[in-house]
């Protein structure tokens, strides 16, 4: 079970939605591949939506502050930064969707979305984790978060009610 | 210490940028035995910007208390006093969020520590056209008080699209260099010029 770390907050008309979590013993050349693969996916449905991307960024960092940095505006992913390492490796992933227009939870959905076809990968299952801000982000996690289907559930956040 | 601040709508380049103009400012000053300190402010709660540069060799000082415009902005304060005290940098490169309004980094920076705070400002010429129309008063904001603008991604457009958006710049800001760029490729060296400009 993967615990992944979820916040968002609006800032003015900017919904910002976080996801991180580490990865034991992985090859990190793979989950790069999946998460190259979940920011197109994310370009589709912020087009489908017809949000506007601020920018989709993500990390990969292992060992000793080596990074690699994934990113889109809307358009291709780039990635940049440290070459990916050999073999197996423990890995930390981060990833801050920035859109404009919609709701926040869209973009929480999304996020937790990808974090789980990323854990799925592995085998794995999601266990997500929420920094609440209003009440408003509550009820919806309560409506969506309970799903099952595709390899992730939801814990109960601290601190919402 | 010199004070530069960087700005520019979320992925306009400001990272790719940074990392050059850092790593040119960091190897100058290491021979007057000073250093450079990057005050990395994101909007995220995970920060992403902060990993790439450091693992660039370079000392990053990460800001998540807000948008250091707004609710960031006494932590901003608060980290280049500390930063002061504790390191005397010769740099302190600030590098904003992508929805950040410069000018009142600027006035807050300069009216606590009577220095003067150069602004550097990436426009992503890809996105000009669409970010302009969907949000003129932040994307025009975040050049208008430039010392320095790159239009970036010019690889992406035509020639006579970027030679229009760089005449809109102008307009914008007439102070203000404006050169083109590619910031994930090598800039060109003159182009940091602006920052040892009294």
């Amino acid at each position: 079970m993967i615990t992944v770390h979820i916040a968002a907050h609006d800032h003015e008309e900017a919904h910002v939605a976080s996801a991180k979590f580490a990865l034991p013993g992985i090859v990190a050349a793979q989950a790069e591949a999946e998460l190259k693969k979940q920011l197109a996916v994310t370009v589709r449905w912020a087009q489908e939506l017809d949000l506007l991307i601020g920018h989709a960024k993500a990390y990969l960092s292992w060992g000793d502050g080596e990074a690699r940095m994934l990113s889109t505006t809307g358009y291709e992913v780039e990635a940049k930064g440290s070459a990916l390492p050999q073999g197996f490796r423990d890995v930390e992933l981060g990833v801050t969707v920035i859109v404009f227009g919609g709701e926040l939870e869209d973009a929480e959905d999304r996020l937790e979305g990808l974090s789980a076809a990323i854990v799925g990968q592995f085998g794995e299952w999601c266990v997500f984790e929420h920094e609440c801000e209003h009440e408003h982000h509550h009820e919806h996690g309560h409506e969506h978060h309970h799903d099952h289907e595709h390899g992730h559930n939801h814990k109960e956040p601290d601190g919402c009610e | 210490m010199k004070i530069l601040l960087l700005t520019g709508f979320l992925g306009s380049g400001k990272t790719s940028a940074l990392l050059q103009l850092a790593q040119k400012l960091a190897a100058a000053s290491r021979k007057n035995g000073k250093s450079v300190v990057i005050i990395e402010n994101e909007i995220g709660e995970v920060g992403v910007d902060d990993k790439v540069l450091k693992a660039g060799g370079l000392q990053v000082k990460e800001l998540f208390a807000g948008c250091a415009c707004c609710t960031g902005g006494a932590s901003l304060l608060s980290d280049i006093r500390t930063l002061r005290e504790t390191m005397d940098p010769e740099w302190i490169l600030i590098e904003a969020t992508g929805v950040a309004y410069p000018r009142q980094i600027r006035e807050s920076v300069e009216a606590c520590f009577h220095i003067p705070v150069k602004i550097l400002a990436l426009a992503d010429a890809r996105r000009w056209k669409r970010l302009h129309a969907y949000m003129s008063d932040l994307i025009e904001a975040q050049v208008e008080d430039a010392d320095c603008i790159l239009l970036n991604k010019v690889d992406l457009v035509e020639t006579a699209e970027a030679d229009a958006i760089a005449e809109e710049l102008r307009g914008l800001s007439a102070q203000a260099e404006i050169h083109k760029v590619v910031a994930d490729k090598p800039i060109d060296e003159a182009v940091w010029a602006f920052v040892d400009r009294e």
